[in-house]
């Protein structure tokens, strides 16, 4: 279960209501003030979202300019160019998603935010105050904009996946550079620091990309379980969620042939013993898998579990008769199981992180798999990958025996680990009697009520009060 | 699921592996921390460069056959050792020629120990720029091994060390460990059943749990006290969340109990250096993990420990950890702060000691300042202690400024340990950004206060007993805040010079060498420019204070993984949990703090007090950026599940001129509230508590419309009020602020829906999750650009910064 947000409005009426009174009349000052208080209050029941701030700055603004109090323009035009950048550095920080700075324009532009008003901000910024009319305009195409991209979307929520089609641009033109740039590096040593602002700066692009793709992932979040140790704030949560999405749309690129794996079969050569890419392919593709990864925590996971995802979809494949040629392609299977391998490799030094990956991999092989698989080929990838991957853990080692040979009857198997989860099942009921138990005793001594001999204060008893929401007042009179 | 879950795990393994870089600091920095190392000096080279370095040396003496043993060259830095051949190229393809030729700064990222610190956006990444030495040789050992380029990228040695052992008792039944019958309890005089302990001189014993513990013989050191033999029962409570206390045996000897009352089966404990009798806890503050699910379970150890863990002492809810681990953290003192606790002898002059703790952020300054109180409580009989810190109190919930006077040793984090403030203010908010001089003023006369009521107590209490401890002065010390830069900084050192201390602790962070974020620390007193904000030139005179330095501890808490913003949400939640005496009343020299806590029922279903708002409040008063825009309509609104404070105000120190109000305007509602209205000066009002406002009666809408006709014809307004307070200390308030503080989110579920039934998960007393009033489930829907809060990065890089 994720935590929920405070937000001030009981119910998305009031917002709606709120809505309607700004964007009612133009001309209905009374109303637009009535919107400006409802707002200031709101703002210190609870912090508010970023769009409502900026429209109650922008309001406040527009009235008083309606109003025509103000002793100088100046202070309007300050006003003006105050509310209309914070809006638009409001809406573009969180977006700066990535470890390096985009351009402002570039998110903006992902965002909707015309263009000029860009500009404007910067020119609020750091050059010379625009003027009044200019300001009015932009306040006035900055309201608009706020009712279309952030109160009707709210108050009428649509299913929309139209949304989340906007493009990624693509990533193998990149991937391609930075393979060749690697060929000729890995070459000639010497070759290394005359190209090594380049490696740098496809790196960084790289790291762009994965940082463009994360603003363009707009998942929908569902349930994720109980996080232990979430902070109250969530946010962090849909930072993972998008981080992991556009990781895997970066692995799938890495995954296409002649990137990680070589385009000509000849070429994929791995050491059979030890179940790794050739060498020239670790040292084509390391660099860059330990720079994402060290910035990105997840990337082994998802790594794994994507192209782990690729050898399944091979295997259920070849049940299905028409296998389509390019997917049919044993020794890319193999390769890629070596990359597997390699991943988990890497951590071999960090002895919890290097099992748990294991664990991890065999998991989502089991998962994958699942039913429908009754025999496995014995010589396809994932059984090879298994194999080596279990080697010298017992606990793996058992299940890679129970995938490969599948015990006829389908019969519950019985771990040392289900004795544990039992015993928590158990704590877990026993802990709610105990828990019912220790409330129904409190119950009757609260009802006891004292009384109070201060001025203005009543002790409730309990038949005059039920319980409710915080922020619900009840009384049975 | 998957990531959070490998974040956390990433993030854990970063930590285990500089924990094991950084031995013997006992806790490693948590994943947010973003210097590598925080324990050092600025002088000195930090340990994790060094071990570095050292493994560096380790690797190039290896044959260089293995490329994936990478050293932590910069090879950017490292060009003059390259010869650059300008060839021709074969196989560079025609993508090749596309690249342009930028020259940019080296890249000298050097992970290290950050290589798998879970990024994360709000956080500055830890790019300790600072590989200095050069490493040549590495680059020719391998045509193939180019992950010289990227020398962040290399792995740091995980190297095993046994450095971290946190007990070394060594548990054996009946020879230091004694399971009491009923009847050796008895004779002893102890209550219900114990376990007696027997500690020898070099014993060791770090425990997880609560228990309350008595000292039978000798006397025993944790957490900076020193427990001598006494019938005191002391409540220990050691959740994983805060450093977890080792108790080994201390100088002093002699009992308390005779040696003859001794049952006979326990005459050879004696020999012993020490004797503690162990009893069973039983505390509802565990039950506060239910609550606040980030704490769940914290009292005992984690899952994947369960297991490992031993429970010697046949005391349920009590373990003995043996080993640091990525959970639990013990206590640990680095040698600064020893020294520096061992300088303040009590007997060099017996002027009253002022002390002063500074540091920024996350430095261990609580930390010190706990353990600097139990040190002062083995010589003095009480100490004062001043919290500054609104983010993170010691004692009571955040958003005001105490003063407590304290008697016993504090053994557990502050959510084990809500008090009564003898003497507090109330800011309203954790930071005092918004109303600094309305901070000052509370920390101010609070100096005041305790400069004349509190220092030197003018009556003798009937300390017969303790007669090794003084009860004549009462020393203080104050903890300040860890906004220790820009105007934070300006209002600590306004505090020190109110203050005047006698002994300035000041903890140092090393300063990390790329950035020089804080200049040479200013010397005291020194001089800002003379711009100073709250500062004219007089008070910046120089003190003569002792100045002592210490070096920073990690917090272990945050490498537990729990933020600040955790632990203010527990201190909240076990403050409107808890139940203090009833009739108890702090003020002189008591310390009432709260040892039980209701936990069997969410705060929405505890029965509140209904307050008639104009009988009971004189006024009430709204603080806080922002707080001046709010009309008198919307105030219901305003605070309608609002935390606010409780204020106690001197005769005439607050205008109460409803005539006035009247006069001027119909009031919408008899709610005492006027528009830009200030909080009463602190100098003449004094905060007692915290209440949380759960409901506000609705005036009918055909009373509302009535009300503009006729002034006279005000509806009455009842707030619905949950407050741990006792009665007497309500009766004196009538004034309520609300500032800034929120109720956690925690406080406003139903705790009783989150487990076992999927179904009702989120319901709140019956009402379904989606009808919940004020709290939004999941997302903002699709496409609403702007619902989120406003989101600060601090550690965006720039081009060229890589």
């Amino acid at each position: 279960m994720r935590l929920p947000r405070r937000v001030p409005w009981s119910s998305p009426a009031e917002l709606e209501q709120l809505c309607a009174s700004i964007y009612g009349d133009e001309n209905d000052i009374d109303s637009k003030i009535f919107a400006i208080n409802r707002i200031s209050a709101w703002k210190v029941i609870t912090s508010l979202p970023h769009a409502l701030e900026s429209t109650l700055a922008i309001l406040v603004v527009i009235v008083h300019d309606k109003r025509q109090e103000s002793f100088s323009k100046l202070l309007l035009r300050q006003s003006y160019a105050n509310a209309i950048l914070r809006l638009v550095n409001g809406l573009v920080d969180p977006l700066q998603v990535g470890t390096y700075a985009r351009s402002i324009t570039s998110i903006a532009q992902q965002l909707g935010i015309p263009n000029w008003l860009v500009e404007l901000r910067h020119a609020s910024t750091h050059e010379d105050l625009p003027s009044l009319d200019l300001l009015r305009e932009a306040a006035r195409q900055s309201m608009a904009w706020l009712l279309h991209n952030y109160f009707l979307p709210t108050i009428n929520p649509l299913t929309n996946a139209l949304h989340s089609s906007s493009t990624v641009r693509p990533l193998s033109p990149m991937l391609k550079m930075y393979r060749n740039t690697m060929k000729v590096v890995t070459r000639d040593a010497s070759l290394v620091s005359q190209y090594k602002s380049k490696l740098v700066n496809l790196m960084r692009d790289i790291e762009r990309w994965i940082a463009e793709t994360k603003v363009v992932a707009n998942i929908s979040s569902a349930e994720f379980g109980w996080i232990g140790h979430s902070s109250v704030d969530s946010i962090p949560l849909d930072e993972d969620v998008k981080e992991v999405w556009a990781l895997e749309k970066f692995c799938d690129a890495l995954a296409e042939k002649g990137m990680l794996v070589p385009l000509s079969r000849k070429k994929r050569q791995y050491s059979t013993d030890t179940l790794t890419p050739s060498k020239t392919s670790i040292a084509l593709w390391d660099p860059l898998i330990e720079h994402v990864q060290a910035i990105h925590p997840d990337f082994s996971y998802v790594f794994c579990r994507r192209f782990c995802s690729i050898l399944i979809t091979s295997i259920s494949r070849d049940d299905v008769p028409q296998t389509t040629e390019t997917k049919n392609d044993p020794s890319y299977q193999d390769y890629i199981a070596c990359w597997v391998v390699w991943m988990i490799q890497i951590w071999r030094e960090d002895t919890p992180t290097h099992l748990d990956l294991k664990r991890y991999v065999v998991s989502v092989l089991m998962k994958g798999l699942g039913h429908e698989v009754a025999d496995l080929p014995s010589r396809s990838a994932i059984v090879t990958l298994l194999k080596k991957i279990s080697a010298g853990q017992r606990e793996l080692e058992m299940m890679t025996q129970l995938i490969i040979n599948r015990p006829k009857a389908s019969v519950m198997v019985w771990k040392p680990d289900d004795l544990e989860v039992m015993k928590e099942r158990h704590n877990i009921l026993q802990s709610y009697e105990s828990f019912q138990a220790t409330s129904n005793s409190t119950e009757p001594a609260a009802t006891t009520s004292q009384q109070i001999s201060i001025p203005g204060w009543h002790a409730m008893d309990e038949n005059a009060w039920r319980p409710c929401p915080i922020g619900v007042y009840k009384e049975n009179r | 699921m998957l990531s959070a879950v490998a974040a956390r795990k990433a993030a854990l393994a970063a930590q285990a592996e500089r924990q094991t870089l950084e031995s013997p600091t006992p806790s490693g920095s948590g994943s947010t921390t973003p210097a590598p190392s925080r324990s050092e000096t600025p002088k000195r080279k930090s340990t994790v460069q060094k071990s570095r370095s050292a493994t560096k040396k380790i690797k190039k003496s290896q044959p260089k056959s293995m490329p994936q043993q990478t050293t932590t060259a910069d090879a950017f830095r490292d060009q003059t050792d390259i010869i650059v051949v300008q060839s021709e190229d074969d196989g560079s393809d025609d993508a090749m020629s596309g690249l342009e030729e930028f020259d940019e700064g080296p890249s000298d990222r050097n992970g290290g120990a950050s290589t798998r610190r879970a990024w994360s956006p709000s956080q500055p990444v830890a790019d300790s720029s600072d590989e200095d030495s050069v490493d040549d040789e590495a680059e020719n050992a391998n045509p193939l091994d180019i992950s010289t380029l990227f020398p962040h990228l290399s792995h740091p040695k995980q190297v095993p060390t046994d450095d971290n052992v946190l007990s070394t008792f060594e548990p054996v039944l009946d020879e230091n460990v004694f399971i009491l019958t009923e009847d050796e309890c008895h004779q002893l005089g102890l209550e219900g059943n114990a376990t007696l302990v027997g500690l020898d001189a070099d014993d060791s014993v770090c425990v997880l749990g609560t228990c309350s513990l008595v000292v039978l013989h000798g006397s025993i050191n944790l957490l900076g006290a020193t427990i001598s033999s006494s019938t005191v029962k002391h409540r220990v409570y050691a959740p994983r969340s805060a450093p977890l206390p080792v108790i080994r045996p201390g100088k002093e000897t002699g009992s308390m109990v005779h040696a003859d009352k001794f049952p006979p089966r326990l005459r050879d404990a004696l020999q012993h250096k020490a004797i503690i009798a162990l009893h069973e806890l039983k505390t509802d503050v565990v039950g506060l993990g239910r609550i606040c699910r980030t704490f769940e379970g914290v009292f005992e150890p984690s899952r994947w420990q369960k297991s490992s863990i031993e429970a010697p002492f046949d005391i349920p809810g009590l373990y003995m950890i043996r080993q640091q681990s990525r959970e639990c953290h013990a206590f640990w003192m680095p040698p600064s702060w020893s020294k520096a606790l061992d300088m303040l002898s009590p007997n060099d002059n017996m002027i009253c000691g002022t002390y002063i703790i500074k540091g920024p952020k996350n430095s261990g300054k609580s930390t010190f300042a706990r353990t600097l109180t139990n040190h002062l409580l083995s010589t003095y009989k009480r100490v004062a202690f001043l919290e500054c810190d609104l983010g993170q109190s010691e004692f009571t919930p955040g958003g005001m400024v105490s003063l407590n006077v304290i008697s016993s040793p504090i053994l557990g984090p502050p959510f084990t340990h809500p008090t009564l403030p003898n003497r507090a203010h109330f800011i309203g908010s954790t930071t005092p950004r918004s109303s600094p001089s309305h901070y000052l003023d509370a920390v101010l006369s609070l100096i005041q206060a305790y400069r004349l009521d509190i220092q030197t107590p003018t009556l003798d209490f009937d300390d017969s007993e303790d007669e090794t401890l003084i009860s004549d002065v009462i020393p203080i010390v104050v903890n300040t805040m860890g906004w220790s830069k820009g105007l934070g900084f300006d209002l600590t050192q306004k505090i020190e010079s109110l203050l005047e201390p006698t002994d300035i602790f000041d903890i140092h962070t090393p300063v990390r060498e790329e950035y020089p974020t804080s200049i040479a620390p200013v010397g005291i007193g020194g001089h800002n420019n003379g711009y100073g904000a709250y500062h004219d030139q007089s008070t910046m005179d120089a003190t003569t204070a002792r100045v002592h330095v210490l070096d920073a501890v990690v917090s272990s808490s945050s490498a537990a993984g729990y933020t600040p913003a955790d632990h203010r949400a527990i201190n909240i939640l076990s403050y409107f949990h808890a139940r203090f005496p009833i009739d108890a009343v702090p003020g002189g020299f008591n310390q009432v703090n709260a040892t039980e806590w209701d936990v069997s029922r969410p705060l929405c279903a505890q029965l509140p007090y209904k307050v008639d708002c104009s009988v009971a409040f004189d006024k009430i008063v709204l603080t806080g950026a922002g707080s001046e825009d709010v009309v008198e309509e919307e105030i219901a609104r305003v605070l309608n599940g609002a935390i606010v404070g409780f204020i106690k105000c001197d005769p005439g120190a607050i205008d109460v001129d409803i005539g006035a109000q009247s006069s001027r305007d119909a009031p919408p509602n008899d709610i005492p509230y006027t528009r830009q209205f200030s909080p009463p000066s602190p100098l003449s009002s004094e905060c007692v508590g915290l209440g949380l406002i759960r409901g506000v009666s609705s005036p009918s809408p055909a009373i509302t419309s009535t009300d503009h006709a006729s002034p006279e014809g005000l509806s009455k307004t009842y707030l619905h009020i949950l407050t741990p307070l006792p009665h007497t200390l309500l009766a004196q308030t009538r004034v309520l602020v609300k500032g800034e503080m929120e109720l956690p989110v925690w406080g406003m579920l139903d705790f009783r829906n989150f487990e076992g039934k999927d179904v009702d998960m989120g319901d709140v007393v019956g009402v379904e999750r989606d009808n919940v009033p004020y709290l939004q489930w999941g997302k903002a829907p699709d496409g609403a650009l702007g619902a989120e809060k406003r989101r600060v990065r601090r550690n965006l890089m720039r081009r060229g910064q890589m």
